[in-house]
């Protein structure tokens, strides 16, 4: 147990940690106190001075973001006091600040824009002319471009790349007015995290090269996600751009960005994750194929019932392949469909890539999302590696979920024993190897358009939404699913096909899900149960 | 008090003596008793010793050097450090150089006591980069003491370790600050620390260190030397022992001068410095520096030399560096002055003084040379306003401090400057 103390903010009492600073304490009660420098995940620099309060007892105006909760403090946000002091630092601020937000990618989103209207609203006492100068559209790193003019010198950049990174690239140069970001000669901010400097700069000055110049904030929509990107399943923010009112309209991915969640990423990601969102736009399929001719779904299902028809009797001649990308509710209705219409054992996953750099911090080797959930979903009919081969061994069809067994990753002899297969039937969202000389190529949806769960290589079961609309042919695979057990004569009812329902399906059925739910899953993900014996059996978690 | 009789001297008791600066010149006035004594002692005893003495630090604050001492954590698995604050850069400040050039063994005995007393095993003389002399005479003097076996290992055969590293300073004022200082050591730019931490929790490298002026650490061998209550008799009842004034300006005899604390700032103008030049007339006095506030020279001229009568007159003692400045001075333009000091020396971590201290120097460039626009008195209140007491350390104090003390005793100086409403400027 650690000390509580009790509190008072703003006339609201509450009961906090002993010593947790007085910003995060009155986050808690709905107060929030504006700041620039202090970042929740990095250490406190104390210099930019918006967080001023006033303490009982207290001389002057100490600031909040360190000043730790003492027991019986009583913390005032809002005096007059206070507020001036905020306008004041808002007017230092903005003194030599170019103004540019016009063609500012932060505007939007730029901490000056938001504190100046709730605490500032007064004109500049300096002429534009009589600025101080500095260099514009640096090229700072190969992914972060830097103005020194917009910068507000809170140093959060610099922390970042001291305590997080340990890479120190970045430092503050020069003094007085003068004062600015900057890399030493030669040194590039190139390190495999770089772009969360743009993510923590809470103005202008650092931004994300790969969204520069493509959309204004305020157009797009926020959404929560999981990184598709590796095993270590960072949380993320999609921001993508749509038009509900146009009945036609695909959705458009933007970026994604970290968010925070300390059992995972803490307030991280890479910058390889970040261009995953590409996959939502991307190569996409947008309509079904049959033998190399797009067709409507009502074509590609007449086709598909003549060759589906007659294999649903002959027990095991339908194989089922499909990649650690896909979300253990698709994996389970899979099972199912193989099982219940084809009386096929047994589900081949295999890689859609092959391993990748990794680090100690966020970067895992394995670069697929579910792994560990595809195989625990799987259960005792997971086929893997060299005995995939064998499991197509005689097979009449192949249906392929969201994978391509005929990538440059496979081993030669699956690619051998795929071609050998007459009917390939593909559900993917996007071009792939497999889809050339595939029998019937039904496009599904991105991570983005679709409900599921992946787990993490930490066996946290985290939750994807659908996020996205797009008005192609394309389907969730769920969906697909169901319409080919329809195919083979089985009536799956509306539920049996909804992610949340087919997830409370393998809670019920497998140990290591027991007790959780999408609402007990909810923003954050929850653990699987028993992690130290799936250890144990030398399980991936 | 009658100051009729000799003043008694504690920092520059042998200053006249001949070749004092060598080591076998100090030895001959009784150099290294007061070390040899302190070893014999327990740390803490010598800790207890000079926080009887009463002795405050020198560098400006005024803080008691032995409290501060007694702040290192006991039992601490880290090791200590002394950092000994030689980067004396205050304007009008030149008493710790005085120190360095003539006494530098003295300085280093009070060094090595202070070390002693912290259980430091190694401390740093930071030491202002200009300073050329002061730095050869600390290097030899520090050589001279290793060869002596006064530095290095089991130093007289008490089992205790000391080394001393030099470090010279890349010629940032605000690394006299004892956090900006430790930044500026550490090989980072010279930038104060957010505290709490304080330094003797976590300093320099992240363990625990003291930094004292080289003023403080001075006095250190006479206290030992003639014991606490000796320099506790010294000075006032609050504000033991003696200062080092640097006067300078419009004086016949400017200078650094040891006097009592308490001791007439009348008198010293009067007597040590020979009265003002030219007989011109008194106009103010910064009595602790430039950062600290003008006095007025009716105030100055009531005042006694001591931190609390020096507050009371509604300035601060701070290091000592006595500006006098006579009637034929713009006040105006000395600010301007100052602002553009404290402009340049922003370190520029702060919102309010890496912003307000330029502007307020703008605007009293602007003011001083004639082309001050209407609102510029009002602009310049509120810069000073919002840059007291807003930061991380005191320079941007230091410059709103100066700016609001002009104000208060010399506004019609500025209001002439100042162009009314119709354009016309108010008078001469």
């Amino acid at each position: 147990m650690t000390d509580t103390v009790k509190v008072n903010i703003d006339g609201q009492e509450i009961e906090v940690p002993k010593g947790m600073n007085v910003i995060e304490a009155a986050k808690k009660v709905g107060v929030e106190i504006p700041h620039y420098c202090y970042h929740s995940h990095l250490s406190v620099a104390g210099n930019c001075r918006m967080c001023t309060v006033e303490i009982e007892g207290m001389r002057g105006l100490p600031i909040a973001c360190n000043t730790g909760c003492t027991d019986g403090m009583v913390v005032h946000t809002d005096t007059e006091k206070v507020k001036d002091t905020r306008a004041a630092v808002l007017e230092f601020l903005l003194l030599n600040h170019p103004i540019d937000c016009p063609i500012c990618d932060q505007a939007g989103e730029c901490m000056l824009q938001i504190y100046y209207m709730e605490h500032d609203r007064q004109d500049s006492r300096v002429a534009l002319e009589e600025k101080v100068h500095k260099g514009k559209a640096i090229e700072v790193g190969p992914r972060v471009m830097l103005d020194q003019e917009r910068c507000i010198a809170c140093a959060r950049c610099v922390r970042f790349c001291d305590e997080i990174t340990k890479t120190g690239e970045l430092r503050l140069l020069n003094r007085s007015n003068h004062t600015t970001i900057d890399t030493f000669p030669g040194i590039e901010l190139d390190n495999d995290y770089s772009v969360c400097t743009a993510d923590i700069c809470p103005v202008g000055a650092l931004t994300n090269k790969d969204f520069r110049f493509k959309a204004r904030v305020w157009f797009l929509q926020h959404d929560d996600e999981i990184c598709p990107g590796c095993a270590t399943g960072c949380n993320v923010v999609l921001d993508h751009y749509e038009q509900i009112e146009l009945e036609d309209w695909n959705g458009v991915a933007y970026r994604l960005r970290p968010r925070i969640n300390d059992d995972v990423n803490q307030a991280w990601m890479c910058d390889h994750g970040r261009l995953e969102y590409h996959k939502v736009n991307d190569d996409r399929l947008d309509r079904p194929i049959a033998h190399n001719v797009e067709v409507s779904w009502e074509g590609a299902l007449t086709n598909l019932r003549k060759v589906l028809t007659p294999l649903a009797d002959e027990k095991g001649a339908v194989a089922g392949i499909a990649s650690y990308d896909c979300t253990n509710e698709e994996i389970w209705l899979f099972k199912k469909l193989l099982k219940e219409a084809f009386g096929t054992e047994g589900v081949a996953l295999i890689p859609q890539r092959a391993d990748g750099p990794e680090d100690d911090f966020l970067i895992d080797a394995d670069k697929h999302p579910n792994r560990a959930g595809c195989q625990l979903v799987a259960g005792d009919d997971l086929i893997e590696g060299e005995a995939v081969a064998d499991y197509l061994e005689g097979r009449k069809a192949v249906i392929v979920l969201d994978a391509d067994p005929r990538s440059a990753v496979q081993a030669a002899s699956l690619r051998d024993a795929y071609s050998a297969v007459k009917q390939k039937i593909i559900l993917t969202p996007a071009k792939n190897a497999s889809v050339f000389d595939a029998s019937f190529v039904l496009p599904t949806v991105s991570f983005a358009e679709k409900d599921g769960t992946w787990v993490n290589r930490q066996g946290r079961v985290q939750r994807i939404r659908r996020a996205i609309r797009r008005s192609t042919a394309a389907k969730p695979a769920l969906d697909v699913l169901a319409e080919l057990a329809a195919l083979a004569g089985l009536q799956w009812g509306e539920d049996e096909r909804e992610a949340a329902a087919v997830f409370e399906e393998i809670a019920k059925d497998h140990p290591r899900f027991r007790g959780l739910d999408y609402d007990v899953i909810g923003r954050l993900g929850a653990p699987l149960e028993d992690r130290s014996a799936m250890a144990k059996e030398g399980g991936t978690v | 008090m009658d100051w009729s009789e000799a003043v008694t001297r504690v920092l520059f008791e042998h200053r006249d003596e001949k070749d004092v600066h060598t080591f076998e010149g100090w030895k001959a006035v009784g150099g290294f008793s007061a070390l040899e004594k302190a070893l014999k002692m327990k740390p803490e005893e010598v800790v207890e010793e000079v926080k009887a003495a009463g002795l405050r630090g020198r560098g400006g604050a005024g803080f008691p050097t032995g409290v501060k001492w007694g702040f290192i954590p006991k039992n601490t698995d880290k090791p200590i450090y002394l950092c000994v604050n030689a980067d004396e850069s205050e304007p009008g400040t030149c008493k710790d150089r005085v120190l360095m050039e003539d006494l530098p063994f003295m300085c280093l005995e009070g060094a090595i006591i202070a070390a002693y007393a912290i259980k430091a095993s190694m401390a740093f003389w930071y030491i202002r980069g200009e300073f050329d002399l002061p730095e050869r005479r600390m290097r030899a003097a520090i050589e001279t003491l290793r060869e002596k076996g006064l530095i290095g290992k089991n130093i007289l055969g008490s089992g205790w370790d000391l080394d001393f590293v030099i470090h010279r300073g890349a010629g940032a004022y605000i690394c006299g600050e004892e956090t900006g200082l430790i930044s500026s050591l550490e090989g980072d730019k010279g930038q104060p620390k957010i505290k709490p931490p304080f330094p003797a929790i976590k300093g320099a490298f992240g363990c625990p260190t003291i930094v004292n002026n080289v003023e403080s650490l001075a006095a250190v061998p006479w206290i030992m030397r003639n014991g606490a209550s000796a320099y506790a008799k010294l000075g006032t009842e609050k504000s033991n022992g003696t200062k080092l004034f640097s006067v300078s300006g419009q004086v016949n005899r400017p200078g650094v001068y040891e006097v009592e604390m308490g001791y007439p700032l009348r008198d010293l103008l009067e007597n040590e410095c020979g009265g003002m030049k030219r007989g011109r007339a008194l106009k103010a006095v910064i009595p602790g520096g430039s950062s600290m506030p003008v006095l007025p020279a009716e105030v100055a001229l009531q005042t006694n030399l001591d931190y609390e009568s020096v507050q009371a007159a509604g300035s601060m003692l701070g290091s000592g560096g006595m500006i006098v400045i006579d009637d034929s001075q713009s006040m105006p333009e000395l600010l301007k002055i100052l602002g553009r000091f404290y402009s340049h020396e922003s370190c520029g971590q702060c919102t309010p003084c890496r912003e307000g201290t330029p502007w307020g120097s703008r605007v009293l460039d602007r003011v001083a040379d004639g082309a001050a626009r209407p609102d510029d008195l009002e602009t310049l209140e509120r810069i000073a306003r919002f840059l007291s007491g807003t930061t991380i350390c005191l320079l941007a104090d230091s410059l709103a401090m100066p700016i609001r003390s002009f104000f208060q005793h010399f506004r019609e100086e500025f209001e002439a400057l100042v162009p009314t409403e119709a354009g016309e400027k108010s008078g001469g």
